[in-house]
Order: structure tokens, then C-alpha cells, then sequence
């Protein structure tokens, strides 16, 4: 166990670095010349010069990307062309928020996704089977801004229950988590059901009915353990979805998390701050995949023995 | 002698399709009865019907009964069916590998059953798997209950499924074709473990095997089926002596022997089971069988005792390999 | 997974697609949607209004009426015209990355599957590296820098769904190599490209046929998206997502601005994604989702 783990902790380390070096490039990739672009279309040949000083495009491309990997490790990820303020510290005021849209829509996600799976495989064939099952396609389709959109017109301005922008209250994140958590519920809910389905049909929960459990024992216990491997894979997946689509649930809620930092630092040309976004989502990522990798160990004994 | 379980007229649908059709049977208190057949022959779907675990498609027909102690278990509840299940009545399956749960350790998996049929704690329960695991033969068994069944051999997991099935002292076991995914030599232990145990518990047994091999070593009855009915019913000896029914004797023939020669292919019976769409209105073997006669497709031969304690369906039992003339079925009746 | 699609099958797989209940549906809105790209601007040109961008200021903001099925939006331009021009950006946009996220994952993943060592190692060491960020937060990014515009929306989101053609067709040609016909053919020494052309990659592809329009609905959710932002195709290109996001502004008085691009795009996904599972579980009935 302490082995495996190790080893899987080990192998992140060259895909952070991966990351790293692809938001580097990505200053780089800009067609042009990034620090006239970056510099708006309104800059002296001055000011153009001293933002290339500041990007440090006046040096080699590998002295550029040393410097660049070497403050990584010291924690910083430069300077903010825009506000001046270091993107670290942007970003640390913003994540927060993102963090906890993403754990809201997640946790809705995961209860109401496994409880649509369970059911569906418990009925399956039977109509409820087959309203759940419609309800996550039109999950996986509805985009998330359209959707956003609907509910702030019909729970916002219609119904008045819930604000519709902004963070101010604890009531604020209901809207933006639910609009996000939809497209999750809908993978999460069909891969429940399949799994589940595959599981009840395992010989083992056929011996737990011939030892005399209850029906509980059986559902619960044994085929929804055996359920969970493949359930946790996709939730892990199903993260990185979320970070992706918080940029745009952000935007359409006008919630403060890095989606919205992100969207503004890309209309301003701000791109150390770019990069930075798009570095932090990516280790976000990494780190949420090792830790669906060790779950998946914890619970599945047979991944840990290595077999 | 009262019988143990009794089994009258049971008949099993699966999406109304019938698939046995009225099998009867009794097994007395620590006997073992051998239903033997081959695969599509319903010997499996018989244990699973009176275990009560078909699944959702199955169903026992009403006018089927199957009594145990008894105790009627057709028509039972879901909930009456789990007082019985793994209490009175326990089961073994085909494939150790899969009917333990991966993500268990081996000692919860058999405390689950003492704590839940003897209400033991769980400090209690957890010995009392030890204990169990010991009585089936698993060595070092205080090791081997924190282990999972992926770390153990095909051998130890049908012995740990054995520990899981007498924890609670049952008086009918049902052991669905226990040897088949087993080495030779393994096969010998699990079957000489299951008689041992069955004289210290006094457990009845129903051993489901296609190989008569099997029934020879273990049982004391055998019934043997063919297209969902029961087409030879004896003691094991005299069946495996005096085959009367063709197919017993085709499936006996296919069994290998010591001192058979080598050089000579064994026999095998031609053709398959006819699935249960297709059975014909006569012999249902009929179309298998080198004796058939035109009137063998005609009307279907009736379970008839035929000499003192040996039944069979068929219009011309063999005597001595030899098929007695036509009509068969008045003379005798 | 490697499923086998043989010639003599793939006839009948559109018959078997419009048997199975879900598929049915995708077929139809997939359908509707490529008649309305196709034919729909035609079908509404008459008069000044069927230009897409013909502004009429006068008639801002209009209800929905004879003349305006759908009603006009902020500029007076008609919306119905607007949405049925759209429907050709967005199908180009995830027709065209799609497919070259495809032919080149294809044969990506097949060198790598086929070469196995180093090559192997590197290839999916870029390929991790690539998934580790979200697939829109990439497409994003590069919209960021490329600059907005339909080729570099193109590349944005075919670059983001490459990753996934690439494991798919590997994991695919990895199975296929153990197969026992495959074997004997490089034991007999034929010519490695060969090998792969004739006997690899044809099996292979199954794989990619069902990951293929679960692909082209996620990239018109990509596109859409990126257009919301306003990092789409440049204005005033009548893109869904783009109209979407103009329409926003107006959310509170005119919500159908929103509603009508809304449900386009939603059911060209919705018709994709059912497409998608259909293909699945009429070629590999295991993963049925329906049974």
C-alpha cells in the first residue's frame, strides 16, 4: 500500500512539469509580438519596451523559461501587467470561491447522480428507469450558460428566491452550484446505473442472498462497494469537466472564483496571469487525479495488491 | 423415513418460458442426493428455485411445491425466504473466484453470516469465523480471515464458501456443481471435506453435477435430469451399476475410468439439450437416442417404478445395456 | 476496447441505429439539424431581412410576428434568419475539429500503439500531459492567444480533443495486436505499415466511431462556449453561442434572445450525444445503456 502510493505520488512530478512548460509556451505561441499585443493598441513604443523588460521577452527562450520554472518553485508566478500585483496573490484571492462552487456542485452532483444511478438500476426497464435516464442525456447536453441563464430568469427574477450574481450571501452559490452540478449528475447518474447493474449481477451478491441478507446488505453493502471503483473514476474525470465549465458558470453568475479572473485577464492581454490560471487548474487537476487513484486503491484491495 | 426437503410438481418459468416441467424429489436428513444432467438440463435452475434466488426473470409457478422440514418455500416472501436462507438451508456455487466479494476480507465475509443467523457480537462472531474457517480445513486460519479472496487459491475460496455455508448449522446444503472450476486433486479434498462434514453436522446435501463421477464418490441417491424433468431416479450405486434410462448411460459412458483404454475416444452422447422452445411432444431424448422407436416420438414416457426403488421415463429401459421390447409400459402396469 | 465493424455490418448499421430507441431520436435532431444548415437559408430568403446581419434599427426588439417568426433582436436583425445561418458555423466548426482531432489521433495512437516502447512512452507522456488541463480551459487558452476567428476556434477545440482519439485508438490497436491473426502476420514478416493499414487500424476503428459524435457534441459545447464568452467567431457571424451571449444583456426583457440560440444549441448536442450511445450499443451491446 505505502509502495503503491509512493510510486503513483511520484509519477505526478513530471506531468506538473509538463503543465508548467505548456504555460510557458503558451506566452510564447502568441503570434506576433507578444508584448505589442499584450501592451494594447494604444501603447508608446516605450511602454511596449518596458512590458517586454517585465515579461523578460528580451532575453534567450531558455533563460526565459529557467527563470520561469525557478519561481515556480519559489511560489510565484509573476507579475500582473494590469494591476501590478503579483498573480499568485490574484489567484489566492480567487480560488476560494471557485473551491466552493466546485464542492457544491460536486457534492450535488454525486448524491443526486448516484441516487438517479441506483434507482434506474434497481427499476431497470421500468419507467422511472427510463425518466432518469432521460434526465441525464439532457444533463450531458444542456450547456451550462443557456441553462445558467434560464434558472436566473425563472428563480431569480420570476420567483425571486435566489440572487442572481454576484457572492454576497450564503444563498448566492445555490444557483451557480445546481446550473454546474447538471452536466456531472447526467455522466455520473448513467455510470452509477451501469455499474450498479453490473454489480448486482456479480455471483458474490448472489451468495450474500444465499447467506440470508437483507436486502440492504445486498444493495448497500456488497454490490454498492463493488459499484463505487468504477463511480469514483468518472466523479475524479468529472472534476476537471467542472473546472472547465466554472469559467463559464462563473461568468454567467458573475461569481468571483479564477474562471472570472481568467475571462477578464484574456480580454485585458494580462497574460502572466493567464498562465498562471491556466497552471493552477492544471497541478488542481493533477492533484485531484492522484487522490481518485488513491481512493480507488483504498477500496478496491485488489489494486493495491497489485494484481 | 420423513423427508428433509420434498420437492413436488415443481415447474419454473423464465419470461414464461417453462424450463422444468413438474420435478419431484424428496431428500431425507443427512443424505446426499446427486441431480445430475447435463448443461440445459434444469439441474442447476432446480437448486436456484429452491434456494429461492432466480433471478428477476425466474419465476416458480403456482402449483409448484417445496417443502422444507415442512415448511412450504414455494410462494414464500422475499423476507420468509431470508429466515431460511443460510439458516436451514445453504448454498455453494460453481466459481469460488467470483462468489466471494473482492473488496471483503475473507473473515467478514463469514462473520456477516454467524452474526447475522446467531446474533453473536462481533468480537464473538469474528472467533467463531475462525473456528469455522479451521473446521474446513484452512490452515493458520487467525491469518487468513484478515486476508481477501484474490489473495487465496480456487481450493481455499470453495473452502472458505463452505465455511460460509455451515456457519449457521444448516440442515440442507445445496452444493451447485463445487468442483467443477477445480483442479483433479483438489476436487478430492473438497468432496471428502463436504462427506466429513456432513457426518459431523448430520447435513443434507444436494450435490448438482453434470459428472457422475462425482455422485459415485459422495452420494447416496441420484436423480438424474433431462429437459427439465427428472428422467432416473436410484441409489447411486445400482444407477452407476444398471444405467435403465439411455442417457444415464450415455452420460455414465462419458465418464473416464481407471484401466479404460486410452487409445479408445470416450463416448459421448451426439447432439445437445433441446432448449426448452423446442422440446418435442414425445421422449424429449428421442431424437438423441439409439433406440428410439416411432412411438418413443409419439407420447412422452411417464416416471414409472419399474423395479423396487428405481424410476425411470423411459419405454424401453435397458436391462443390461439391452433395450426391453415393445410395449413396455403395459406389461409392467 | 476494440470493436470489430465488419463491412458486410456496416450497411445495416444506419437500420440498426434507427431500430434502437435513443438513436432514433439523435438521428432526427441530428437530421433536422444538417437540413437546417443545409437548406434552412435558402428556405428564408424573400426578402431584405433574410441577410443575417441586414440591421434594421426601426425594428428593434420586435415580438414575434408574420414577418419575424422568431422576432427581431437589439439591432433589428431577424432571429430566426440569424439562427438558421448559425447552425452552419457551428456544424463546420465541430465537423471540421472533430475530424482532425480524429485523423490525427487516429494515427497518433496507432504509432504509439503499434510502436510500443519509447515511442510509446513519450507519446503518452504528452498526451497526460495535455489531459491534465480541463479540455475547455485548453481550448480557451489558445482562443486566448491565437486571437478569435473560425480557423483558430478550429484548431482550439480539435487540439483539445485529440488527447482522447489518441487513447482511444491506442488502447484499441493494443487489443487488436493480441489477436491471434495479427500476430501471425508480423510473424511472417510483413511490412509493419502494412500490417497496420490492412489488418490494425480497420479494427480499431469501431472504437472510434462511438467516440466520434459524443465528440462532435462535446466540441459545439466547446465552440458555443467560447463564442458566450465572446472568444468565438468574430461579430456579428451569427454563431449560437455568440448570439447567446449578446443576449444576455437583454436577459430581463427580452429573454427569447437567449432561449431560441439556447435550445439550438441543445439540440443539436442532445442529438449528437444520443447518436453517440446508440452507435455504442448497437456495436458493442455490453455497454448497453438502454437493456
Amino acid at each position: 500500500m505505502m509502495r503503491y502510493t509512493l510510486t503513483r505520488i511520484g509519477s505526478v512530478i513530471p506531468t506538473v512539469l509538463g503543465a508548467a512548460t505548456v504555460a510557458f509556451l503558451l506566452l510564447r505561441l502568441i503570434p506576433g509580438d507578444p508584448a505589442r499585443i499584450s501592451a494594447g493598441p494604444t501603447a508608446t513604443p516605450e511602454q511596449v519596451e518596458h512590458l517586454r523588460v517585465q515579461l523578460g521577452l528580451d532575453r534567450p527562450w531558455w533563460e526565459q523559461y529557467l527563470d520561469f520554472m525557478k519561481n515556480l518553485f519559489t511560489g510565484s508566478l509573476g507579475t500582473s501587467t494590469r494591476s501590478g500585483n503579483s498573480v499568485a496573490a490574484e489567484i489566492g484571492t480567487r480560488l476560494p470561491f471557485t473551491i466552493q462552487l466546485a464542492f457544491w456542485a460536486m457534492l450535488i452532483a454525486i448524491v443526486v447522480g448516484c441516487a438517479l444511478g441506483i434507482v434506474g438500476a434497481l427499476y431497470r426497464g421500468r419507467a422511472i428507469d427510463f425518466i432518469f435516464s432521460a434526465v441525464s442525456v439532457i444533463g450531458v447536453s444542456a450547456p451550462v450558460f443557456w441553462i445558467g441563464l434560464m434558472m436566473i430568469v425563472l428563480f431569480s427574477v420570476k420567483l425571486g428566491w435566489f440572487p442572481a450574481s454576484g457572492a454576497a450571501t450564503p444563498a448566492s452559490v445555490v444557483l451557480p452550484a445546481v446550473a454546474l452540478s447538471l452536466f456531472a449528475i447526467g455522466f455520473i447518474s448513467r455510470q452509477t446505473r451501469s455499474a450498479m447493474i453490473d454489480a448486482l449481477s456479480m455471483d458474490a451478491v448472489r451468495t450474500a442472498r444465499a447467506k440470508g441478507m437483507s436486502g440492504v446488505n445486498v444493495i448497500g453493502k456488497q454490490a454498492l462497494r463493488n459499484a463505487l471503483v468504477p463511480v469514483i473514476t468518472v466523479v475524479g474525470l468529472q472534476f476537471g469537466q467542472m473546472l472547465g465549465g466554472s469559467i463559464l458558470t462563473e461568468s454567467v453568475f458573475g461569481w468571483p472564483g479564477i474562471g472570472q479572473l481568467l475571462v477578464n485577464s484574456i480580454n485585458n492581454r494580462d497574460y502572466p496571469v493567464v498562465q498562471g490560471v491556466v497552471f493552477v487548474v492544471a497541478v488542481l487537476l493533477i492533484l485531484v487525479n492522484l487522490a481518485t487513484d488513491l481512493l480507488y486503491s483504498a477500496i478496491d484491495p485488489r489494486v493495491r495488491h497489485g494484481n | 423415513m420423513t423427508s428433509l426437503l420434498s420437492v413436488r410438481d415443481l415447474r419454473t418459468a423464465f419470461n414464461g418460458q417453462t424450463v422444468l416441467d413438474g420435478v419431484d424429489f424428496d431428500l431425507h436428513p443427512g443424505k446426499t442426493l446427486g441431480l445430475v444432467g447435463e448443461s440445459g438440463s434444469g439441474k442447476s435452475v432446480t437448486a436456484l428455485s429452491v434456494m429461492g434466488l432466480l433471478d428477476r426473470n425466474g419465476k416458480v409457478l403456482p402449483g409448484s411445491s417445496i417443502k422444507l422440514e415442512g415448511q412450504e418455500l414455494a410462494g414464500l416472501s422475499e423476507r420468509g425466504l431470508r429466515e431460511v436462507r443460510g439458516k436451514r438451508m445453504a448454498m455453494i456455487f460453481q466459481e469460488p473466484m467470483s462468489s466471494l466479494n473482492p473488496v471483503y476480507t475473507v473473515g467478514d465475509q463469514v462473520a456477516e453470516t454467524v452474526r447475522k443467523h446467531l446474533g453473536l457480537s462481533r468480537r464473538a462472531s469474528r472467533e467463531r469465523a475462525v473456528e469455522l474457517l479451521r473446521m474446513v480445513g484452512i490452515s493458520a486460519p487467525e491469518r487468513r480471515v484478515t486476508e481477501y479472496p484474490h489473495q487465496l487459491s480456487g481450493g481455499m475460496r470453495q473452502r472458505v464458501m463452505i465455511a460460509i455455508a455451515i456457519s449457521a448449522d444448516p440442515a440442507l446444503l445445496i452444493a451447485d456443481e463445487p468442483t467443477t472450476a477445480l483442479d483433479v486433486t483438489i476436487q478430492g479434498q473438497i468432496l471428502a471435506l463436504l462427506k466429513e462434514l456432513q457426518e459431523r453436522l448430520n447435513m443434507a446435501i444436494l450435490m448438482i453435477t453434470h459428472d457422475l463421477g462425482v455422485v459415485s464418490q459422495i452420494a447416496d441417491d441420484v436423480a438424474v435430469m433431462y429437459a427439465g424433468q427428472i428422467i432416473e431416479r436410484t441409489e447411486a450405486q445400482r444407477l452407476v451399476g444398471n444405467p435403465a434410462h439411455p442417457y444415464s448411460r450415455g452420460l455414465l459412458a462419458s465418464v473416464p475410468r481407471l484401466g479404460m483404454d486410452r487409445n479408445v475416444p470416450l463416448p459421448s452422447i451426439p447432439g445437445s439439450v433441446p432448449s426448452p422452445a423446442d422440446w418435442p411432444a414425445g421422449c424429449r431424448f428421442a431424437d438423441r437416442c439409439e433406440f428410439a422407436t416411432p412411438q418413443c416420438r409419439e407420447k412422452p414416457p411417464l416416471l414409472i417404478e419399474r423395479w423396487p426403488g428405481h424410476e425411470v421415463a423411459c419405454d424401453h429401459p435397458l436391462v443390461d445395456g439391452v433395450p426391453t421390447p415393445e410395449p413396455a409400459r403395459e406389461v409392467v402396469s | 476496447m476494440a470493436i470489430e465493424v465488419p463491412v458486410a455490418r456496416r450497411t445495416s448499421l444506419l437500420r440498426a441505429l434507427w431500430r434502437h430507441r435513443s438513436s432514433k431520436v439523435g438521428l432526427i435532431l441530428v437530421g433536422f439539424t444538417l437540413f437546417v444548415a443545409l437548406i434552412g437559408p435558402f428556405l428564408v430568403l424573400g426578402n431584405a431581412s433574410s441577410d443575417p446581419n441586414y440591421q434594421n434599427l426601426g425594428q428593434s426588439l420586435l415580438g414575434s410576428s408574420g414577418s419575424h417568426w422568431l422576432g427581431t433582436d437589439d439591432l433589428g436583425r431577424d432571429e430566426l434568419v440569424r439562427m438558421v445561418n448559425g447552425a452552419r458555423y457551428t456544424l463546420i466548426m465541430a465537423v471540421a475539429a472533430v475530424t482532425i482531432a480524429a485523423v490525427s489521433g487516429l494515427i497518433v495512437g496507432a504509432v504509439s500503439g503499434y510502436a510500443g516502447g519509447w515511442v510509446d512512452l513519450v507519446i503518452q507522456r504528452l498526451v497526460d500531459i495535455i489531459l491534465s488541463f480541463p479540455g475547455f480551459l485548453l481550448a480557451l487558452a489558445l482562443v486566448a492567444i491565437l486571437g478569435t476567428g473560425m480557423t483558430n476556434l478550429i484548431i482550439a477545440v480539435a487540439v483539445s480533443a485529440f488527447p482522447r482519439f489518441v487513447r482511444v485508438t491506442r488502447s484499441g490497436v493494443l487489443t487488436v495486436m493480441q489477436l491471434p491473426y495479427v500476430e501471425a502476420a508480423r510473424s511472417q514478416g510483413l511490412p509493419p505499415l502494412r500490417i497496420l493499414r490492412k489488418h490494425v487500424v480497420p479494427n480499431a476503428l469501431g472504437a472510434l466511431i462511438v467516440q466520434t459524435p459524443l465528440e462532435i457534441g462535446s466540441a459545439v459545447l466547446t465552440g458555443a462556449g467560447l463564442g458566450f464568452l465572446g472568444l468565438g467567431v468574430a461579430e456579428p457571424t451569427p454563431e449560437w453561442g455568440a448570439m447567446l451571449g449578446d443576449g444576455r444583456d437583454l436577459l430581463f426583457t427580452n429573454p427569447t434572445l437567449v432561449t431560441y440560440p439556447g435550445i439550438a444549441i441543445f439540440i443539436a448536442i442532445l442529438g449528437f450525444n444520443l447518436l453517440g450511445d446508440g452507435i455504442r450499443d448497437v456495436l458493442d451491446p455490453r455497454h448497453s445503456t438502454s437493456r
